[in-house]
């Protein structure tokens, strides 16, 4: 019995001294501290690469949208969706952003909206760069090589200055933090927004030291100076044109324009990239490594399951419900470089598809299909640039993966030289016109607008009879006659070959906000409710039963004579059907506010800041 | 042992088994010692059909969301049809297998007459696996165009609306169509796959107190006890897939082609206790009770682990006194009780203090491979402990006439201090998710009372009654200044529900006719709302200059408030019908207009026997709850594109020839909650109170005197109907009103889209069975 008790003692005494039995911390997550991490360059590129797909979303995955040309972007005054037309934001959100604070919503790449496609009122990002930036001043400094601090210090603040681009591009004013806050700093967490200046200022202190410091190779897949400039360049138009022609502060509109254009020009004058691939091969090809034209891509691949959607939104089957109207189409310049109304060019005033791919400049051929199609739904304008040309013989049967469903794997471009340089010719002529810079020469145009028109033309382009547009001639510029009073006319020929090449990707939308022409949205003219001239028999007609359109477009379909008047089809009036497509049941959408240049934040999240005595401003335009 | 067949019938594979073994030895060595061992093994088995690894969109969804009109079997070549039933019927199993074997060990030494030492050493090793053997489907496919038919020449077949092939002339010929017989699933893509996830957790628990009675005098009885109980924790799991089946028959990893992922885990926790009781009786009359812990955890950092807990309760037998001696032909027993304690709660994740960064991997492709990239350091309060419970108890019970009819009632009171819950009022700027910490205080009050009552007649009839019902609230305090209603505000009531008040539905007369008897749209103007006049926002033009617009719910581009459509309440009289500041003291029109947590909840059992038979049933029910739904079996009209929808709205909505209807007139929400008419309301709430027979069973007990013939001890048979009967208020709608939106044991949260009522349903279960013992 005695044993018995000391047993018992012995086993208290045993659990008494339990330190070590109370002591289990977390096993499979890294502690953020100088003894754990921060040690070397691969716990700074393990860091970075987080980064990655959140600003190089390329074609996203999966059927992910956000950011993605087509099935992200697609609105614009390009476009024209049957029905009523999408309204810009009309009154100021209640809840406070929507999206939750869990870790995961945060982190999601999503867009605010399609009229200001940038980021939600979110700071995870901006609080991960300046993390990278403190950890990397606090703790790394001492055991990195200096070359290695100053590469990864740029990869931060180019992340950072990226994000505040984005946030500054979607709000204007915003807070503007350069340190990470911890959760009971409210006085830090609760400041007012600062002045879209000082923040782009801060920005561009940021890019400048981007452009001195990261690597200009960081192996294949990693951003590097050239990637970064080129995307530099992007941003720093967006702000100094936005600073310009918003009329806000003129010397910082010339100082990140300048930014822009020398950005562009270290770039251009690598002589790393070139126009000597096709247009279409930059968005259809399985691998864009060795693509001349692109400077930074997203690779996908099947065997590691990383696809997307975006080629299958372009298949000629699945639908598009904003597709081209008029107003586009018509901006196509001719191939002898003279718009529609001057042209030379046989048939250029035909607006049929199939004459459109040959009479107008090769990019419309490897734009749209050359043929009505339906699942277009606002005009039957179809884009079928993401998709391959064998893609279409698909229609009707059921596709491979590569071309349906989520399960595409075409590379995706994140910058490519012809962004580079007509952001440079842009930027050079903004400050010849008003900031006093050197005139755009014809030698410019020949790098930038004339170097992208010779590109070279695929073979069944070829054998369509596509021809390369004549180059753009200072001497003999076009004479549009719908030119903008306000735009002179090299510069509405620089903004035309933006429209042409960008179609359905993230520039126009931006475009129009930046130089002050979002109203262009108001569809206030014929052209934004047509599509192109079409023939009901022809494009629209009954296999079964020639020449009758199919019975299911009585009373639906409706064509615009060039006089004006419309004509709806009434199940016998076939060979009257001949003319423009008028887009179904178009409505107009509400007038764009000046206010819709920018969002605003929610009710809710100024009554947040209220509570707690603090003020966050509501963006002009949309106090209450 | 357990076998039950589920739900689903197509597939044959929706089972849950259970097999149950124990043992237990117990040893009296001498007089002094007993030492005592046991085990015990169950094994949990759930089969069934694996269609899809998706837990937010699972067959039940597709099952309530399509069409009655959409074709299920086979179609006429004999291919099936694609659909939630030919997938199942198509698919291969996923099996979840649970064994739980539990080791235990303890000595009992009698030291003296009146002291003693108990020691329990328990270790208990849980291994889950979970296979899924995934298919690729096919099947007519009806979501790929159907293809047009020809003939051996390539001219186009006609068919009648019977299908049946007639000359392309013939009356009523129409184009033959098929839908093609393709493998729809892209190989590789789900469910193309094996995966395996194994999980084991082994659990040690050691318990050792020592117990010394003692007695003065006769009338004082003390009881002291001290021990300590030690519980520590590990568990490991990993998880594999492999995609491309080479035999969709026969699943294998070996017989896999395609890409392999893999994950794991480890977790592990601990907490040590120290404990000492004092129990102090005086002639059985007055009890009191006193205890003290010392607790520590793993879960909190080195100098927050340790906290000191007590509880006191003290007990009256008031009918063990002598003045209640005229009382005892009625009362046999009568107790008053009172408790009050502390005790702590420690199961959170045991890094709240830490500040970590978890490595995902990320679909960016660099050198031929995926990266993975290091999230950003968790927000972290660095001084996280012990959550404290506190409970106030108060309680009597009562026995009468000889223990025939017990009642027991209790009213308790908990107060959990030190919550854990994020830090409170952080804004999107910081970058990340609030922290957890404690903070803020809940308050539950509530009570329990219970009933019973059996009796045995001279004829042998047998009756026995049992009904319990209790309540309880849950109050927030000193956690936010916040007044925000979807705060955790001061004094907010856990689970209530903002929403506006029904007022009616708009009929005709509401609104300024024209000529046609029509409704005109008008711009919005400034003396109508302040709400979408600047934009150009319209809406129909009501009767009365000081008639109260809507406009702010005019969430859809093309939806105006018109005749059939919601009418809300102005309940602050402001002319605008929206949420004020949304905070709790100026919530506009909003008010609480219910509570998602169930209160009253109510159960009774009726039992008789006679001769052999034996009858029981149970009842069970909640009388107050509410949830405003989500998805299209809850709202009308959210999104038209699901296809099915309920009796109730099709049956009853508005139409100019229906204008008394229940439910607004029809809209296409696209998929939006609480939008256009269906703001959360009054009206349109769920009441999920209920009334459910849970089951009732009719038994016979053959008698021991023709048993004993044929060497059979026991032999009853008896028939059980379960969950046979239910009255709800759901307005017929088919959602059980036990359910919670987005639960379920295959995602807790977030289960098809948390979508309410498409999920598994409720067993209505009947049975019969023989009981039989040897």
């Amino acid at each position: 019995m005695k044993k018995l008790a000391y047993i018992f003692l012995g086993t208290s005494l045993l659990f008494s001294g339990c330190k070590d039995l109370l002591d289990r911390p977390e096993l499979t997550k890294i502690v953020d501290s100088e003894d754990t991490y921060w040690r070397n360059e691969n716990d700074l590129r393990l860091f970075a690469n987080d980064f990655y797909t959140n600003y190089f979303v390329g074609y996203n995955s999966g059927f992910g949208t956000a950011y993605a040309p087509l099935t992200g972007y697609n609105f614009s005054d390009d476009l024209t969706s049957q029905g009523a037309q999408l309204n810009l934001l009309g009154s100021v959100p209640t809840g406070a952003g929507g999206t939750s604070m869990t870790n995961t919503a945060l982190r999601t790449t999503s867009v605010l909206r399609a009229e200001h496609p940038g980021p939600n009122w979110n700071f995870y990002w901006v609080r991960k760069s300046n993390i990278m930036i403190d950890r990397l001043e606090t703790f790394a400094k001492p055991k990195l090589s200096e070359e290695e601090f100053n590469h990864w210090s740029a990869v931060a603040r180019f992340f950072r200055g990226y994000e505040y681009s984005r946030l500054v591009s979607t709000f204007g004013d915003v807070p503007y933090f350069d340190k990470p806050i911890t959760a009971d700093d409210f006085d830090q967490m609760y400041k007012g927004r600062d002045d879209r200046g000082m923040v782009m200022d801060k920005v561009y202190e940021d890019f400048q030291f981007v452009l001195e410091n990261m690597r200009e190779d960081d192996g294949v897949g990693y951003v590097n100076r050239y990637a970064a400039a080129a995307l530099i360049s992007n941003l720093m138009l967006f702000e100094g044109s936005w600073q310009h022609y918003h009329g806000l502060d003129q010397t910082k509109a010339q100082k990140y324009l300048e930014l822009a254009r020398d950005a562009a020009q270290y770039v251009m004058d690598s002589g790393k990239w070139s126009f000597t691939a096709d247009f279409k091969s930059l968005f259809v090809s399985d691998n864009l490594a060795g693509n001349p034209e692109v400077i930074f891509y997203r690779t996908y691949d099947d065997a590691l399951a990383v696809r997307h959607a975006v080629a299958s939104y372009s298949n000629g089957t699945e639908g598009q419900a904003r597709s081209a109207n008029l107003d586009l189409l018509k901006d196509f310049v001719c191939v002898d470089g003279q718009v529609w109304q001057n042209s030379a060019v046989t048939d250029a005033n035909s607006f049929r598809l199939q004459d459109l791919a040959t009479t107008r400049d090769p990019r419309f051929e490897a734009t749209f299909m050359d043929t009505i199609n339906t699942p277009a739904t606002g005009t039957l304008v179809y884009a079928h640039k993401f998709a391959g040309r064998e893609a279409l013989d698909y229609i009707g049967k059921t596709y491979p993966p590569k071309w349906g469903s989520n399960t595409n794997i075409s590379d995706a471009p994140i910058v490519r030289l012809a962004e580079v340089v007509l952001n440079w010719v842009e930027a050079k002529q903004i400050l010849a016109e008003n900031y006093g810079g050197p005139a755009v020469t014809q030698e410019d145009l020949g790098k930038s607008i004339n170097a992208i028109r010779n590109r070279p033309l695929d073979d069944v382009a070829v054998a369509k009879g596509v021809t390369k547009t004549a180059p753009l001639q200072l001497s003999a510029l076009p004479n549009d006659p719908n030119r903008d009073a306000d735009v002179s006319a090299l510069m509405w020929e620089i903004r035309r070959e933006r429209r042409m090449e960008f179609v359905f990707e993230y520039a126009r939308i931006n475009d129009i906000r930046r130089w002050k022409k979002l109203t262009n949205l108001n569809y206030n003219n014929n052209d934004f409710k047509l599509g192109s001239w079409i023939i009901g028999t022809v494009d629209l007609g009954d296999k079964n039963n020639p020449g009758k359109i199919l019975a299911s477009f009585v009373n639906v379909l409706q064509v615009m004579k060039t006089d004006g008047t419309i004509v709806t089809y009434n199940g016998s009036n076939d060979a009257e059907m001949v003319g423009f497509y008028v887009v179904r049941n178009f409505t107009n959408r509400l007038a764009v506010n000046n206010r819709n240049y920018l969002a605003p934040v929610s009710i809710s999240l100024i009554q947040e800041y209220q509570d707690r005595g603090f003020t966050l401003n509501q963006t002009p335009g949309w106090e209450q | 042992m357990i076998d039950q067949s589920g739900m689903l019938k197509p597939g044959n594979s929706d089972k849950f088994q259970r097999y149950n073994a124990a043992v237990r030895v117990s040893s009296e060595l001498n007089k002094y010692v007993t030492l005592r061992g046991g085990a015990m093994f169950s094994q949990r088995k759930k089969t069934y059909p694996y269609v899809t690894s998706s837990t937010t969109a699972d067959p039940w969804l597709y099952l309530y969301r399509w069409s009655s009109l959409y074709p299920l079997g086979n179609n006429e070549d004999g291919n099936p049809i694609r659909s939630p039933w030919s997938e199942n019927e198509a698919a291969n199993d996923a099996i979840m297998r649970r064994n739980y074997i539990n080791l235990n060990a303890g000595a009992t030494v009698n030291i003296m007459s009146n002291w003693k030492v108990d020691m329990d050493y328990n270790f208990t090793n849980e291994d889950y696996n979970w296979r899924r053997n995934g298919t690729r489907f096919t099947a007519a496919n009806s979501w790929a165009a159907a293809q047009q038919r020809f003939d051996e020449n390539g001219d186009p077949v006609y068919v009648n609306s019977n299908g049946d092939v007639v000359g392309a002339g013939d009356e009523g010929a129409i184009l033959a169509y098929d839908l093609s017989n393709d493998p729809y699933t892209a190989a590789g893509g789900v469910p193309d796959h094996i995966y395996l996830r194994s999980e084991n957790e082994y659990k040690s628990t050691l318990n050792a107190f020592t117990t010394y009675n003692l007695n003065l005098n006769s009338d004082h009885d003390f009881k002291f006890i001290a021990g300590i109980n030690l519980v520590a924790g590990r568990g490991l799991f990993h998880e594999s897939q492999k995609t491309n089946l080479l035999d969709i028959d026969n699943p294998q990893f070996n017989l896999a082609t395609g890409t392999q992922t893999s994950g794991g885990g480890e977790y592990w926790d601990s907490q040590l206790g120290y404990f000492g009781r004092v129990n102090y009786a005086y002639k059985n009359k007055y009890l009191f009770e006193g205890n003290l812990r010392y607790d520590g955890s793993s879960t909190f950092p080195t100098v927050l682990k340790w906290r000191w807990f007590p509880s006191l309760s003290a007990g009256w037998v008031a009918s063990e006194e002598s003045f209640m001696e005229w009382s005892k032909p009625v009362l046999s027993n009568l107790k008053f009780r009172g408790s009050w304690g502390y005790i702590g709660n420690q199961a959170v994740a045991s890094d709240l203090y830490i500040p970590n960064m978890e490595v995902g991997e990320s679909t960016w492709i660099a050198n031929g491979g995926k990266l993975f990239g290091v999230q950003s350091p968790a927000l972290r309060v660095m001084d996280v402990t012990w959550e404290d419970l506190e409970t106030l108890d108060l309680g009597v019970d009562a026995r009468f006439f000889s223990n025939k009819l017990g009642f027991t009632f209790d009213w308790y009171k908990k107060t959990t201090n030190n919550l854990f819950v994020p830090i409170e009022g952080t804004t999107y700027t910081l970058g990340g998710p609030a922290p957890l910490g404690n903070y803020g205080t809940l308050t539950t009050k509530g009570f329990e009372i219970a009933v019973d009552f059996n009796h045995r007649f001279e004829n042998g009839l047998g009756i026995n009654l049992r009904a319990n019902l209790d309540d309880a609230t849950s109050v927030f305090s000193d956690y936010t200044s916040s007044r925000l209603t979807n705060s955790n505000y001061d004094g907010k009531t856990f689970g209530e529900i903002w929403g506006y008040e029904t007022d009616r539905l708009y009929q005709y007369d509401d609104f300024v006719l024209d000529g046609d008897g029509q409704p005109q749209l008008v711009d919005l103007t400034a003396d109508m709302t302040r709400y979408n006049t600047s934009g150009g926002g319209k809406a129909y033009l009501l009767n009365g200059s000081d008639a109260v617009y809507q406009p702010r719910f005019q969430n859809s581009a093309n939806f105006y408030f018109g005749p059939g459509d919601v009418k809300f309440m102005d309940l602050n009289g402001d002319g605008e019908i929206d949420n004020g500041d949304g905070t709790v003291d100026n919530p506009g029109d909003m008010k609480i207009i219910g509570n998602s947590t169930p209160r009253y909840s109510y159960g009774f059992r009726l039992g008789a026997d006679f001769k052999g038979f034996d009858f029981s049933a149970f009842f069970q029910g909640v009388g107050q709850r509410s949830i405003w739904g989500a998805g299209f079996l809850a709202i009308p009209g959210f999104h038209v594109s699901d296809g099915a929808m309920p009796a109730s709205f099709v049956d009853d909505y508005w139409t100019p020839d229906n204008q008394d209807a229940f439910y607004p007139a029809a809209f296409n929400n696209g998929g939006t909650a609480n939008v256009n008419n269906m703001q959360i309301q009054s009206k349109y709430l769920l009441d999920m109170s209920y009334l459910r027979l849970k089951n009732v069973t009719l038994g016979y007990t053959v008698s021991k005197q023709v048993l004993d013939r044929i060497k059979i001890n026991n032999l009853r048979l008896y028939v059980a109907l379960e969950n046979f009967f239910t009255w709800d208020k759901l307005n017929g709608l088919p959602i059980d009103p036990e359910e919670v939106s987005g639960e379920s044991i295959f995602n807790a949260t977030n289960y098809n889209s948390g979508r309410t009522g498409v999920g598994t349903p409720t067993f209505k279960s009947a049975s019969f069975g023989i009981q039989l013992n040897f």
